[in-house]
């Protein structure tokens, strides 16, 4: 009896011994499928569907920009809307999308070219996304807005008689942060037409690559102030525009 | 007697022993594994479909049926060892990819499949559902 005394240690020992490692293999396989795996896809289902709407505004964006009809954002959200619903990965999924309708937003859509300086093209719209099924019930509401904001100002020089040195400065935004332009198309006022200054053996350009843009150029403009006029087309494909009166400075 | 005590520690030092040791190894083994490592495929192919469509690059090659520019993307951004197949979808369900967008045939022992619901920035604003098919393990 006291010989086996010890064997029943040594054994009792291997036996704490699996219990502690079946205990942390357990955690450990537990933690690895509850957690990375299934809940890192529907974080990222969610997070697509938030980019697609974001894209499906900025797409209406451009339509509306360029001439479309303001009810274009509304038609293309409710696509998206049904696209969506129909998607089962997790569950039963629905999206509802209410375009803004507080001013200055109608039907979700500002444009806003101003003579002031500033133009702004802007779309915004709030979702509610509900999912449910499959072990999940998640009501998700965000908001999307997108914005490119045009600001065009600067001053003349008088050179005598109707000569004027003329210095503008164009300054494009999209969604809050300095952006660069896809095209810019600078004009000003002459004799009642909107003259491209571009052929003007004075015409310079600088673009400073952080959205910022300057331009110089001398020509006989007679009156004042003088007229001027940037149409922007921002990396996205949306059209802004913004007027101002320049003052000699 | 003496020698029967000198077994009987013996005993006692070798379940220490035990004890210690599988102490020792349960604290070294990792109490989260790295997510990279344990991701599964389907997780890394919807994660690589997100960062593309981020900022609009991944629609917009589709839309211009760049379909070698999307192929060389999805090698870029998935794990070398993961094959992929991708299939695009548009809205009525039709296959859009003219041609085969693939890492050259599914490989590996495990195969899994995700969708992804994507909008092009263009001002048709067409959707499309993107299946890529994802083999590795």
């Amino acid at each position: 009896m006291r010989r086996g005394r010890g064997q029943i240690l040594v054994v009792a020992a291997l036996g704490i011994a699996l219990v502690i490692i079946s205990t942390q293999a357990y955690v450990l396989e537990l933690n690895r499928t509850t957690v990375s795996s299934d809940y890192g896809c529907f974080s990222d289902h969610v997070l697509g569907i938030e980019q697609g709407a974001g894209h499906v505004i900025c797409a209406s964006l451009v339509n509306v920009s360029l001439g479309g009809a303001s009810s274009v954002l509304m038609d293309n959200l409710d696509r998206w809307e049904a696209f969506v619903s129909g998607d089962h990965t997790f569950g039963w999924c629905d999206l509802n999308a209410t375009p803004a309708s507080q001013p200055p937003y109608t039907e979700g859509i500002r444009l806003d070219w101003g003579t002031e300086g500033e133009g702004v093209s802007s779309a915004c719209a709030e979702f509610t996304l509900n999912m449910s099924g499959r072990g999940l019930d998640v009501d998700h509401q965000f908001t999307v807005n997108t914005t490119t904001l045009l600001s065009v100002a600067g001053s003349y020089v008088d050179l005598g008689g109707d000569a004027k040195a003329l210095t503008v400065m164009v300054e494009l935004q999209v969604d809050g942060g300095w952006a660069l332009a896809g095209s810019i198309t600078l004009e000003y006022m002459k004799s009642a037409a909107w003259t491209d200054p571009t052929g003007l053996g004075s015409y310079q350009e600088q673009d400073y690559g952080n959205g910022t843009y300057i331009y110089t150029f001398t020509d006989d403009v007679p009156g004042s102030p003088v007229q001027i006029r940037a149409q922007v087309y921002d990396l996205r494909g949306v059209y802004v525009r913004a007027e101002n009166s320049l003052g000699e400075g | 007697m003496p020698r029967r005590g000198a077994v009987h520690t013996l005993d006692a030092f070798f379940a220490a022993v035990i004890i210690l040791t599988t102490l020792l190894y349960a604290s070294q083994v990792p109490r989260e594994r790295d997510y990279e490592a344990s991701a599964s495929l389907r997780a890394r192919g919807l994660e690589a479909l997100v960062r593309l469509d981020g900022n609009g690059t991944l629609g917009r090659l589709m839309d211009e049926g760049g379909w070698d520019e999307v192929e060389v993307l999805l090698r870029l951004v998935l794990p070398s060892g993961v094959s992929f197949n991708l299939t695009v979808l548009d809205e009525g369900g039709s296959v859009v990819n003219d041609r085969a967008v693939s890492s050259g045939g599914l490989v590996g022992r495990t195969v899994e499949a995700v969708d992804y619901l994507l909008a092009v920035e263009s001002a048709e604003c067409p959707f499309y559902r993107v299946r890529l098919q994802l083999g590795g393990g």
